[in-house]
């Protein structure tokens, strides 16, 4: 081996490392936002309570010194308490190197001198990092906007999945989940082949068993009301690489139904509540985004306790605009609800000429009763 | 323009795919690059590559972070660009600098041929600088993977050109011994 190998070996570290270092310049006037989710939910209040400055590191590093610890019982002992990387190994997780970093002038039983603890591990056969950072502050200081927040029991974790560059053949994404738990803050790493993998994942190191479905990674409320329902909560399903949908569920007679859902990538959620047809009821009215960046609109109604979908009329396109709706004809009706104008707006690409066209209102809706299928 | 819209138009073979990214990422790309190869036709040449090879690479990938896939992109063919410049004995920015310094890592003695196998190397590479207090870790990244001179690390965070120095040594004093742990390189 010589120096080479390990210079070309460095390029292959975490982009939110890249990110981080990258960006720390900078970090005394930046403040770091949350995800794009959030940010879309519209909800100020969710906002104003996360944007959160870089964290800075208490103990300057010369104060710092390395031990290694050589099993996770000897860390048990030391540490008194329980860590996620218990669960790790739980799961048959190989761990090969457990670093602690630590104040020099404290002894190592002392753990309030603590700094980092970094694991490194193997499970079946994919590579894990974990490390876990002692005596930080509530606020999470996250290197980037996050891809997507999860929920696992209260606790938030923020999650930054890049899919890899072409010279790595056998993972197809790399994944770093950042969150607090008991005072401690976890950065984990690990790769996934699939994005899926990346739920069972969390669930092994979080223990949290699901009810029904693994895939269902948050629980957000970012209207007073669906529906007309107070009583109601929204979960995210990815259902795809890169495609998430959002589910609105509400208890109906007794049981727990899903009434609307919205889906897009994993920057797109785009639902509002308002009353379009003025029965004191607000509508959800959904902007929907297709793998191939297709934009559709869906509005959806509780009408006197049946739940209707609605879709913009073919005649309205064929009759009035001269669309050409025919199936496989290349024209692509874009549609989408500009929540600041409070219209809607439709785009007609593969035309001659490009024509776009607003209107208000649910008069060119047409509304079927909404059936929810389970996609998994 | 967000990445996302830029990443679209490459899925959607615009031509403007390459301008918007050049637009907002060209400096960047630019500067990584020059960083290894201090020269400027071979930093344009492997800038253009770069956006050849985004061209190419996506889809079918479809990157998060458009900004990181490109300067990972970028290192990756700076460097190999660079060590066609040095068997030609010409060129050579920071880079030999750090080669050098990297050459604390691996004790004399070992097989500078020997064989490693790069995928796991890397992985244990990546497993340690995830794991470094983040202080540490900023600055070995700025060092050996944006290839940024001491003068402009201490510009950054503010520090003096010693402890720049120093941190840096001990964080490759480290490595060295964790390569050594892990396998990779022996005692001597």
């Amino acid at each position: 081996m010589n120096a080479e190998m390990l210079l070309e070996a460095i390029g292959d570290i975490d982009g939110w490392a890249i990110r981080a270092a990258n960006e720390d310049q900078k970090k005394s006037k930046k403040w770091v936002g949350w995800t794009a989710i959030a940010a879309s939910l519209g909800a100020a209040a969710i906002l104003c309570a996360v944007f959160l400055p870089r964290h800075q590191e208490d103990i300057p590093s010369d104060a710092l010194r390395e031990d290694t610890i050589g099993s996770m019982e000897e860390l048990t002992e030391l540490y008194g308490g329980t860590l996620l990387a218990e669960n790790l190994a739980d799961a048959g997780a190989d761990i090969s190197a457990i670093r602690l970093t630590r104040r020099e002038d404290t002894d190592i039983s002392d753990t309030s001198g603590w700094d980092t603890l970094a694991f490194t591990a193997n499970l079946d056969g994919d590579p894990v990092t974990m490390s876990c950072a002692f005596n930080t502050p509530e606020d999470i200081a996250l290197p980037g906007e996050p891809t997507q927040v999860a929920e696992y029991n209260g606790v938030e974790v923020y999650l930054f999945i890049e899919e890899f560059t072409e010279w790595d053949e056998k993972y197809k994404y790399t994944c770093e989940a950042i969150f607090s738990y008991e005072g401690v803050r976890y950065d984990m790493s690990f790769r996934l082949r699939e994005p899926d993998e990346l739920y069972d994942f969390l669930d092994m190191v979080m223990d949290i068993s699901h009810n029904d479905s693994s895939s269902d990674i948050s629980s957000i409320k970012p209207f007073d009301t669906v529906l007309g329902f107070e009583d109601y909560h929204v979960t995210m399903e990815q259902v795809a690489p890169w495609t998430i949908v959002w589910h609105f569920w509400v208890e109906m007679d007794g049981e727990e139904r899903c009434v609307a859902e919205t889906f897009g990538d994993e920057h797109s959620f785009g639902a509002y509540s308002v009353d379009l047809d003025g029965d004191g009821v607000p509508e959800l009215i959904t902007n929907n985004e297709f793998g191939d960046g297709a934009c559709k609109v869906y509005v959806y109604k509780n009408a006197g306790g049946e739940i209707m979908k609605g879709t913009v009329s073919r005649k309205y396109y064929e009759d009035e605009l001269g669309f050409d709706m025919t199936v496989g004809a290349a024209m692509t009706a874009e549609e989408h609800y500009d929540a600041e104008a409070n219209e809607f707006v439709v785009t007609n690409y593969g035309m001659e000429e490009e024509k776009t066209v607003t209107f208000t209102g649910l008069e060119h809706f047409i509304f079927d009763p909404f059936e929810h299928s389970e996609s998994n | 323009m967000t990445d996302k819209e830029i990443v679209d138009l490459y899925w959607s073979r615009s031509d403007d795919a390459i301008k918007e990214t050049q637009t907002k990422y060209g400096k960047y790309c630019y500067s990584v690059a020059f960083r290894v190869l201090n020269d400027p036709d071979d930093t344009e040449e492997v800038v253009n590559d770069v956006y050849l090879g985004a061209w190419n690479s996506l889809p079918p990938h479809k990157p998060a972070e458009l900004s990181t896939y490109l300067a990972k992109l970028t290192r990756y063919l700076a460097i190999k660009k660079w060590q066609k410049a040095r068997a030609q004995k010409r060129g050579g920015g920071e880079i030999a600098l750090t080669l050098e310094e990297l050459g604390d890592c691996i004790p004399s003695g070992q097989d500078p041929e020997g064989e490693v196998e790069a995928g796991e190397l890397g992985q244990a590479v990546r497993g340690f600088v995830a794991a470094l207090p983040s202080n540490e870790r900023n600055l070995f990244v700025c060092r050996y993977w944006y290839f940024k001179s001491i003068d402009q690390i201490c510009r950054q965070y503010g520090f003096s050109e010693g402890k720049v120095k120093s941190l840096l040594q001990r964080t490759r004093t480290k490595l060295k011994k964790y390569l050594i742990k892990e396998g990779f390189i022996h005692e001597c």
